[in-house]
């Protein structure tokens, strides 16, 4: 009998594949049909890149008869955020519909890991246009259309990052790469209750990713469980010659390490009273179960702005960065309202101010340094709400309209954090916790997700209606 | 279009106390005069507001003290990479 290869963990797929139970093109074949099929419900999907998946598997499937096993991501299919720039004549949208043509003549440094690694790309996954960026307030804010969560048709997916996370939550891909300068790995991993890792600042190259914020862009992975992400994270982590922001700091995923000794985890509560009632409770029914493997209090804050000072930096930074399309008026054609003069605003922010922002960010790194001096891991809530519907403006930290003091803290300190999916919410829809380490800390980040989801299913539990 | 005699930031003998514009307001003239034209009045009206967020906003950074040694983190290092 074939086992079926749809929501199976990579390591697990891993297994199958080196012991040639299965091959490389059918696990292609298999989640290139589910995309195709499925993608367009959950507006997830940009390009199926089949030609070349399947030219990657069947270099995988030769290799491997020849005896030649690269690793755990050998053959194992994959789906980018279409922000990572692929060559061959495969778009790169951005998620812009006046980029819809835009293509590259160099795959971005992580695919090319990937690659190396033996990984096939099945997809390029949607997303929010430009990375939300322009300041969008509504899910409908993608030329591919509203993201959807496949855990409800009227709901959203997340963002920026939501073809990655609802193509994992749908069994489209077993993995996904994603990015995120405030939010866009955890919030869609959140609403489609996938795990999501955004590593620390400087650990992955962003070269050929699109840059929203310099000093804040970083690209990780989702998947259904934190020994995936970190599967991923070995694959793509390390210093790279076309990325100087990129540090000499490999990543090496030992799953059976564990902790090593009992975890000392802070609950932010600043974090926690943001939230909404139902991912309160969760996060609180998620206490005993850290509890088990770790000590747990709570941490108070040091009071300063810090979505304020989030805000700033990402906006003079976005500002910059998106500086020929808002220049040439190409903002426009894009989807949502907002996206098209929101930008132009942030001309009001002044260099010295800008200036004061990076200066507040070091005491930020600082405080929250001392912090973590005493805890191994920060908690709080993955998202402050289940995924919010369709049809509902947004509040958000990134527009001023709530708060996420976790999120805006994590960011600006390049802190390693982890969603992982908790419970449920309202209707029914996922909740996530999310731990926050302390820099170059993923180890201690991903190991305490994996106690977790070993004493827990919410990380097992599928949406409606995508059974293999 | 006769010219007028008086300078820019000069008021006429006998005009009454200036109002002054406040933060928020010269700094949406900036916006509108860069992209006024390429917009609605509704449109206009929106990013008055966005304006006024980014200068709520700044003015929470201000508010916190630092001192005249507290730079920013250091940059990553030099850029050995060569021009694109």
């Amino acid at each position: 009998v074939t086992p079926d290869p749809v929501f199976t963990p990579v390591r697990d797929l891993a297994g199958l594949v080196r012991a040639r139970r299965v091959s490389p093109v059918a696990l292609a074949e298999a989640f290139l049909d589910r995309l195709e099929r499925l993608g367009p419900r959950f507006n997830a999907v940009v390009t199926v890149t089949r030609d070349r998946a399947l030219a990657e598997a069947r270099r995988a499937e030769r290799e491997l008869t020849a005896g030649r096993w690269r690793g755990p991501l050998h053959g194992i299919p994959y789906g980018a955020k279409d922000l990572l720039a692929t060559a061959g004549g495969i778009p790169t949208t951005w998620g812009a519909a006046p980029l819809r043509g835009q293509t590259f003549d160099a795959d971005a440094t992580v695919i090319r890991k990937l690659e190396a690694a033996g990984a096939v790309l099945v997809a390029k996954l949607a997303m929010v246009e430009l990375a939300g960026g322009m300041g969008y307030r509504q899910p409908n804010a993608a030329f591919t259309g509203p993201g959807i969560s496949p855990w409800a048709p009227d709901a959203w997916s997340g963002g920026s990052s939501s073809g990655s996370a609802s193509a994992v939550a749908a069994g489209l891909v077993p993995v996904a790469l994603g990015s995120e300068t405030w939010g866009s790995i955890l919030s869609p991993a959140a609403c489609c209750g996938v795990t999501g890792l955004r590593p620390t600042l400087g650990r992955v190259s962003r070269h050929g990713a699109m840059a929203l914020s310099w000093t804040l862009d970083k690209l990780g992975p989702l998947g259904l469980t934190a020994d995936d992400c970190g599967l991923v994270l070995e694959a793509i982590a390390g210093a790279d010659p076309l990325d100087a922001a990129a540090a000499d700091r490999p990543y090496r995923h030992d799953a059976g390490r564990g902790a090593g000794r009992p975890l000392r985890f802070g609950v932010v509560r600043a974090a926690v009273e943001a939230a909404a009632p139902d991912v309160q409770a969760s996060l609180e029914a998620s206490l005993p179960v850290l509890g088990a493997f770790g000590e747990v209090e709570d941490v108070r804050l040091p009071e300063l702005p810090y979505e304020a000072i989030a805000r700033t930096i990402l906006f003079a930074e976005a500002a910059s960065a998106l500086e020929e399309l808002v220049e040439s008026g190409a903002i426009a054609e894009l989807t949502a309202p907002e996206d098209r003069y929101t930008l132009y605003a942030r001309d009001a922010i002044l260099a010295k101010d800008y200036v004061r922002a990076l200066r507040l960010r070091a005491v930020v790194a600082r405080e929250v340094g001392a912090i973590l001096a005493r805890f191994d891991v920060l908690v709080g809530p993955g998202r402050l709400t289940v995924a919010p519907p369709l049809d509902r403006e947004l509040r958000s930290a990134f527009g001023g309209t709530a708060r996420d003091p976790l999120g805006a803290i994590g960011n600006l300190a390049g802190l390693p954090a982890i969603a992982l999916p908790n419970g449920a919410g309202d209707r029914g829809l996922p909740t996530s916790l999310q731990l926050v380490g302390a820099p170059w800390a993923e180890a201690t980040v991903l190991a305490a997700a994996a106690l977790y989801q070993a004493r827990t299913d919410w990380h097992r539990r599928r949406p409606p209606g995508v059974s293999p | 279009m006769e010219q007028s005699m008086t300078g820019a930031g000069e008021r006429p003998a006998g005009a009454g106390p200036a109002a002054v514009p406040s933060e928020e307001d010269l700094l949406f003239a900036l916006v509108r005069a860069r992209y006024g034209d390429r917009l609605t009045p509704e449109e206009l009206d929106a990013l008055r507001a966005t304006v006024a967020g980014v200068v709520e906003g700044v003015r929470e950074v201000r508010a916190v003290p630092l001192r005249n040694a507290q730079g920013p983190l250091p940059p990553t290092g030099p850029d050995p990479l060569p021009p694109p």
